[in-house]
């Protein structure tokens, strides 16, 4: 699957490279991913999988998902 | 004396040439710590009651903060104020780079500027030696042309020059201030009280440092050096290295906020176009930053195969020209940064008020016989361009649109009103109310008229898990709430967030430094409050600056007539957006005017005009205004 972090989220990931892409063995909760990779799920306020909005808590992805992710979002 | 400075101030007189001196004492700087306070007392107290704002008796004060120029990261902001073109209201506009150090190291804690040129002048601070000097030959240049040539006649390329550009020499209502060519007081039309005082430009050279007035030069030193190194282990301060504002871009898009064809949308179709990828592809170059600033926000781009010489564009700007226009190519956009720049109009304001006046185009309320034969539809990158040159030099139908969106919508009538998106005559910037209440709070009730620096925004407080939140607790939040609310807890929020923007808009501290929305812990604020003063304050005392500098604009409101009527939102706003992630969302009017006279009430305001009661101004210690306005 292809994972997305999106504003300060890129800080988190390996290589604080916002695009990454994740070879899964099965279905798994993205909670899970995120705190795997070491994305704290407190700062994701937005979830797009595969072009629609989610919910992070009840959202499973897979390795043919496209999943984005972003934090709240504030000015400037 | 903690501090080592006499806390200078200086005038001078345009119509006499007169320049004076006068020292302020440190317990009078403590309650009005330079910036939005110091610029506020000064404008109350000097100002007569219903000046003109391109009359002389205009006062226009250059402000720099307790902290402008300190070895700490994201302190180098300063204030212009004076009334307003744009809103009558007052005026209050700060800017970052290195003007504001600059006017600190050559001793200043402000200028006062009053009175008219008879012709074209510069002021020349060197020191403590200043000059009045002739501009005629810099009126009418674009200001790197005008910048490069101060330089020359100075002697000196490290001068620091704030400037009015072509279209504050014509009075454009939304004229802003640059210095070094990429840094704004963007906001006010403040540029154009410039222009009537023949001012182009304050030139400045200081060699004072900051440390020689420092209480605890040692101390503040070491907690600059921490904070440098925080800046790289701190997710919303890498963020803003990295990409800068334009990273705000996609998220906004994706969460309905991204303001598109003149805030009817939430969503931009082309976003793809115009995102941070495709900004770092097709215009960046360099990063930089401002005075002692490890955060380096700034963008250089370049323009046709060279660099810009006036930076890159700022997410405001990039919004405001591209999703707000319905145009969706980046040169063009940094073009329109490049023109804005170089006559020196507001991007934001410039953008919605060509936005609205393609929203009227297109509803037929305006033809080509009115705009000079341009087609001024949504996505005609061409006619943006073209517009925004006619602003600047009032030209045609540009001429109706340098008066900003409120009065050219006067001026058109047929319910164009509907169409322009301003508070008290200023334009709306690049942040979707209706997904953010306090936000549109802020835009209603903040004194300069729409703005989205009044307070750090809805959505960094609805996780309390979340690190923006858990930064936040020190201030007094400590529950959170969703964004799309006017509870009263939230309003509560918002008195503190607004007292604490209000005090980085006095001290010099920049959005992006202190936590909820930068990287530096409110502990530390403290600290480099203290560290640099001496003063010993509190939390409590930091929250109180903020509000008494928001009651001197207030009661400077108050008596030029403004009431609670103006401190409401457009009507689209509480219209449903058309598209997005919000689409169909809109806000609640009564909620939001019920929310509001809570607001008023909790600030010790009356819940029905927003007027400042004594015993609040009193307990501010600002008895002294109360008696003023006989209130």
């Amino acid at each position: 699957m292809i994972l997305y972090a999106g504003g300060y989220l890129a800080f988190y990931t390996p290589d604080q490279n916002p695009e990454m892409a994740c070879v899964l063995a099965d279905q798994v909760p993205l909670r899970d991913l995120l705190s795997e990779i070491g994305i704290p799920a407190a700062e994701v306020q937005l979830v797009i999988l595969n072009g629609a909005i989610v919910d992070l808590e009840q959202t499973y992805v897979q390795n043919q998902d496209v999943v984005k992710i972003f934090p709240g979002v504030d000015g400037g | 004396m903690p501090m080592k400075t006499d806390f200078k101030v200086l005038r001078v007189d345009l119509t006499t040439g007169n320049i004076q001196t006068e020292l302020l004492s440190e317990d009078f700087y403590k309650r009005y710590p330079g910036g939005k306070a110091l610029a506020g007392y000064y404008l109350l107290r000097e100002m007569p009651a219903n000046t003109e704002p391109f009359d002389p008796e205009n006062v226009l004060i250059l402000a720099a903060g307790l902290l402008t120029g300190a070895p700490v990261s994201t302190t180098p902001r300063y204030v212009v104020a004076g009334r307003s073109p744009l809103t009558y209201a007052v005026g209050s506009s700060e800017a970052a780079g290195y003007w504001g150090p600059e006017l600190k190291q050559a001793g200043y804690e402000a200028v006062i500027i009053t009175g008219r040129a008879e012709n074209p002048v510069y002021l020349w601070i060197n020191d403590q030696e200043v000059e009045i000097r002739s501009a005629e030959n810099l009126w009418g240049r674009t200001t790197a042309e005008a910048q490069a040539m101060i330089r020359e006649a100075l002697g000196d390329e490290k001068v620091r020059v704030l400037q009015t550009g072509i279209a504050g020499e014509n009075l454009v209502r939304f004229a802003g201030l640059t210095n070094d060519l990429r840094h704004f007081n963007g906001r006010n039309g403040l540029g154009a009280v410039f222009g009537a005082k023949n001012l182009k430009a304050v030139a400045v050279r200081g060699t004072r440092r900051y440390q020689e007035i420092a209480h605890d030069p040692d101390g503040l030193r070491e907690l600059g050096r921490k904070l440098a190194r925080q800046v790289r282990d701190n997710p919303q301060s890498w963020e803003l290295q990295h990409r800068g504002t334009p990273g705000l871009i996609e998220p906004l898009n994706v969460s309905g906020m991204l303001p598109t064809r003149n805030f009817r949308q939430g969503a931009f179709e082309q976003m793809e176009d115009i995102k941070w990828e495709a900004y770092e592809k097709e215009l960046l170059i360099a990063r930089r930053t401002c005075f002692a600033c490890a955060v380096r926000c700034k963008r250089e781009v370049q323009i046709d195969g060279k660099p810009s010489e006036y930076g890159g564009p700022e997410y405001e700007t990039l919004a405001s020209f591209s999703s707000n226009c319905g145009i969706s190519d980046l040169h063009v956009i940094a073009k329109a940064n490049e023109l804005c720049n170089a006559y020196m109009l507001d991007s934001i304001s410039t953008g919605v008020t060509i936005s609205f006046a393609m929203e009227c185009f297109e509803n037929g309320l305006i033809g080509l016989d009115d705009t000079d034969g341009i087609e001024l539809r949504f996505g005609n990158a061409d006619a943006m361009l073209a517009m925004i040159e006619k602003i600047a030099k009032r030209d045609g139908f540009g001429d109706i649109l340098a008066e900003g969106s409120k009065r050219a919508a006067e001026k058109i009538g047929n319910g164009a009103i509907d169409y322009a998106q301003q508070v008290k005559g200023q334009e709306v910037p690049m942040h979707e109310p209706r997904g953010k209440y306090n936000v549109g709070m802020g835009y209603a009730v903040a004194e300069i008229g729409a703005d989205h620096l009044i307070v750090a925004h809805d959505t960094m407080f609805t996780n309390p898990d979340s690190l923006p939140f858990r930064n936040a607790a020190p201030l007094g939040i400590t529950q959170a709430e969703p964004a799309r609310s006017l509870s009263d807890e939230k309003v509560r929020q918002y008195l503190i967030l607004e007292n604490w923007n209000s005090f980085e808009n006095t001290v010099g501290y920049c959005f992006f430094g202190p936590a909820p929305r930068g990287f530096i812990h409110p502990d530390d604020v403290l600290a480099s409050i203290n560290l640099a003063s001496g003063w010993n304050m509190t939390f409590d005392d930091l929250l109180e600056i903020g509000e008494r500098a928001v009651n001197l604009h207030r009661l400077f409101n108050v008596r030029e007539g403004f009431t609670s009527k103006d401190d409401d939102l457009p009507k689209r706003f509480y219209e449903p957006l058309e598209n997005g992630f919000l689409e169909g969302e809109s806000i609640d009017h009564d909620l939001f005017l019920a929310a509001r006279a809570h607001l008023y009430q909790i600030k010790g305001w009356d819940p029905e005009t927003g007027i400042p009661t004594r015993p609040r101004l009193e307990h501010l210690g600002l008895g002294w205004a109360a008696d003023l306005l006989n209130l």
